[in-house]
């Protein structure tokens, strides 16, 4: 009875069931012992599939040198978000402890919704406003979304924080006062915005569960650690990686004896500090506390060695089916990239001394007419240091071999996780009509409109704007902005078109989108101003000069209005 | 029997200067086409290669080929005693045990005479073959001094990178990077600040500065130097001298690790 309750939930919640042949399902069986030293030989990198069963389950010391390394650097970054677990059991009013636990989790919540696609330097002072502003999701429930728009001004990605605006409000109603945050993983990715990620980050770091996190930092020190040389968006091996990330997290844990500590959202920080700061795209393995457990630095190594004797290849059929196989074109641009390896990696670093040396005098280039002494001096100065030490460079290059082994080695994992080709970002063009309504006080006024609720920078103003076709001409664009402003111009005035004022470029992750500044002034026949009639259609707006500071305008709009501004302090008006 | 009178014992007294500390002893080659030398330095990663052209001398006389083993650095001594102005004259037998060399100050009428003793050495000469480089640079002794001066305080070697419309000189050091770009110009008031690049390919190799630091002390003989580059074969770094004389360094690439 019991166990088909435990498996029943398994189908459902993915994260449950964390025993060992759920991973040898997605294909990696627990290797024998004897297997689990041995790196696999790149370029061919043939290896049973075993080979990927995380050295760190086995390996507790490294586990915990990983630990200690992040509690070193842990407030090297100066995160506001980052406090050390407060644990619930040590509260003796329970209602207090709930409370704090619940703001903890509120900030936790916050900052990993802040931080997605964004940097820290930049999410640091949002977060600090946005806290000060709402320190409990009650008060960020309670407040008008207009407010929370204002305040993620600047930050991008806007449906976050209307997301994160709305999973307030729905905890409020749904949730218990006092602790409105649910404290599973699987409860918290019900509210909108929080995924797997962000519920396990909430789950682990503030409640202390031993939840899995996946980002791309922990993904790409994950695909190192195991040597799994896939490209890690790609759905299989994301699952699988979640899979493993779980595994871990389980054991370092101690879950189930240990339900709840301090050690799931310290690993899953570490695991993400360490993937941020040096198992990076190109990493500085020489620095790296789990390089011990990497299949990655393993192979990196055993390329530099050239180490024939653990080339047993395994039976085909035995072979490694998840990976993709290794691109030596990538093997040798990953040396290339590196002005000083030249060469690729498939030298030893032996061999590469010995080149170096020979290549680098000059008889190698100009044949003795006689023959001479050289040759059999070059030969002996390959094998030691009295005769090196005469290269000016080769002495340098003698004492700084254990630096340049790390780099070699670190160009090699710089290979994982394989690189999935790059889409091409779409392009857009448009253009946006700044229509100014200059009274007879030398006021002036500019109409702009507010952007749907769904979609790309929902509900933040901008100025009216249409999209154009690709390549146009100055007077083409003219042509389609005065169609465009005609539509809104109410009735008993026009838009008269000015000039164009130039052309941004704006970058949005999926989109690169080149707005044409247009200029418009309003005309009117009459001298009436009727200001409803003017801002036409609900969600526009005129909105004084001064006044457009305050407005939220997206980070593109703010510098077509700075354009503009430009433009008109350059040119005083008449 | 050879007598070479130089105009200027100047000339030979820089072209001393500027190799004996890559190279302690040496032949001098004389035969009736002129004097050359040929040698590397300790560790055979620079060759020098000097030709005096028989066309340098008035009047030169060399009946037979004879190799003159010299110590640089005796020669040196000896060479100090000369005046910049001095005539220079060089005298040896056929089967020589000493070379002669002779100063005479016109307007003093001072004439004063050494000998060298000579040596015996076995040096092996390298053929240089011909080469067709993809790359080369005419620059301003002066300026590729400074060059090599200052990036020698940042790093032990250089890379230089030739592209059409200039030359670049890198270098990366334990406390910085330096670069120093040179446009090709043209200067009709001054030919002697041109730089003329003649380029073929890109070229871009990476060397010792030690070695080019010492190359440029033979910057007195010369308003220009050549540099001739190309891909995997030494550095040609040469100094015109009259009459189709002239010293060049060759150097080797550096090949592998460079911080």
């Amino acid at each position: 009875m019991s166990t088909r309750k435990v498996a029943q939930k398994a189908t459902r919640i993915k994260k449950v069931a964390p025993t060992a042949p759920s991973l040898t399902a997605l294909g990696i069986p627990e290797p024998a012992t004897s297997e689990t030293l041995t790196p696999a030989v790149p370029p061919a990198r043939l290896h049973p599939p075993s080979y990927h069963w995380p050295l760190l389950l086995a390996d507790k010391s490294t586990c915990d040198a990983l630990l200690q390394w992040f509690e070193g650097v842990e407030e090297e970054r100066q995160m506001p978000w980052r406090k050390a677990w407060i644990d619930p059991t040590l509260f003796e009013d329970q209602d207090e402890g709930k409370q704090t636990l619940a703001k903890r989790a509120y900030e936790v919540w916050v900052s990993e919704i802040m931080l997605q696609q964004t940097r820290v330097s930049t999410v640091i002072p949002y977060f600090n406003n946005w806290i000060s502003k709402w320190p409990t999701v009650q008060s960020l429930a309670n407040a008008s979304h207009d407010d929370v728009l204002s305040v993620w001004k600047g930050l991008g990605y806007y449906s976050r924080a209307t997301r994160l605006h709305q999973s307030a409000q729905d905890m409020i109603k749904r949730n218990d006062k006092c602790a409105p945050i649910p404290n599973t993983a699987r409860e918290l990715e019900e509210f909108s915005g929080i995924g797997r990620y962000t519920a396990g980050a909430i789950s682990s770091i503030a409640f202390g569960k031993p939840e899995p996190v996946l980002d791309g930092n922990v993904a790409r020190v994950l695909s190192r650690q195991l040597g799994l040389f896939v490209d890690v968006k790609d759905k299989k091996s994301a699952d699988l990686l979640w899979e493993v990330a779980d595994h871990l997290i389980k054991k370092i844990a101690g879950w189930p004896e240990i339900q709840t500590s301090q050690i799931p959202g310290q690993w899953n920080q570490a695991l993400m500090e360490l993937g941020s700061t040096i198992c990076t795209p190109r990493p500085q393995c020489g620095e790296c506390p789990v390089r011990q457990t990497c299949r990655a630095y393993g192979e990196g190594e055993v390329l530099l060695k050239k180490d024939k004797q653990n080339a047993s290849v395994p039976d085909i059929e035995d072979a490694c089916t998840l990976c993709d196989q290794l691109d030596t074109e990538e093997l040798v641009l990953a040396s290339a990239d590196d002005v000083s390896t030249k060469e690729t990696k498939s030298k030893t670093s032996k061999k590469r001394k010995v080149e170096a040396k020979s290549q680098n005098t000059i008889s190698r280039y100009f044949t003795a007419k006689t023959s001479g002494a050289s040759l059999e001096l070059d030969l002996d100065g390959l094998d030691e240091v009295s005769d090196t030490s005469q290269f000016n460079d080769g002495k340098k290059r003698k004492a700084s071999a254990s630096d340049n082994s790390h780099d070699r080695i670190a160009n090699y994992c710089s290979l994982f996780p394989k690189r999935a080709p790059k889409k091409k970002v779409a392009e857009e063009e448009c253009v946006v009509c700044m229509i100014r309504d200059r009274s007879d006080d030398e006021k002036s006024r500019w109409l702009i409109e507010q952007r749907p609720a769904k979609g790309l920078l929902a509900s933040l103003w901008q100025f009216p704007q249409s999209t154009l076709p690709a390549s146009t001409s100055r007077s083409e664009r003219k042509s389609v902005a005065q169609n465009f402003v005609s539509d809104l111009s109410p009735a008993g005035s026009t838009f008269k078109h000015i000039e164009e004022l130039g052309s941004l470029i704006h970058v949005f992750t999926h989109l690169k989108l080149t707005m044409h500044v247009q200029h418009f002034e309003v005309v009117t026949d009459t001298t009436e101003r009727l200001d409803s009639v003017r801002a036409g259609p609900s969600g526009r707006k005129w909105v004084d000069t001064e006044a457009m500071d305050g407005e939220t305008l997206s980070t593109g709009m703010r510098r077509c209005w700075y354009l503009m501004q430009k433009d008109q302090s350059n040119v005083p008006t008449p | 029997m050879l007598e070479a009178r130089m105009q200027q014992a100047d000339v030979l007294k820089k072209v001393v200067d500027a190799i004996k500390d890559l190279v302690q002893d040496c032949n001098f080659d004389c035969n009736d086409a002129g004097i050359a030398l040929q040698a590397m330095d300790n560790s055979h990663v620079a060759l020098v290669s000097m030709m005096l052209k028989a066309d340098a001398f008035a009047p030169f006389r060399c009946d037979r080929n004879i190799a003159l083993g010299i110590n640089l650095s005796s020669l040196t001594k000896v060479l100090r005693a000369a005046q910049s102005n001095d005539e220079l004259v060089i005298k040896a037998e056929d089967a020589p045990d000493v070379v002669s060399l002779t100063f005479e100050s016109a307007e003093q009428d001072r004439i004063s005479e050494y000998d060298i003793k000579l040596m015996d050495i076995d040096q092996e000469h390298l053929g240089i073959p011909e080469t067709d480089y993809a790359a080369t640079v005419k620059l301003p002794c002066a300026e590729f001094q400074r060059i090599c001066r200052d990036l020698s305080a940042l790093s032990e070697s250089v890379t230089i990178e030739c592209a059409k419309d200039g030359v670049k000189f890198s270098c990366q050091g334990d406390i910085g990077a330096g670069s120093v770009n040179l446009r090709s110009r043209q200067d009709v008031d001054k030919p002697e600040n041109d730089v003329i690049i003649d380029l073929s390919e890109p070229v871009a190799l990476t060397f010792s500065l030690k070695y080019l630091v010492n190359f440029c002390k033979a910057s007195g003989l010369s308003k220009h130097v050549k540099l001739c580059l190309s891909a995997e074969v030494p550095l040609l770094v040469q100094y015109e001298l009259l009459n189709q004389s002239h010293l060049r360094f060759y150097l080797a690439p550096k090949i592998g690790d460079e911080e």
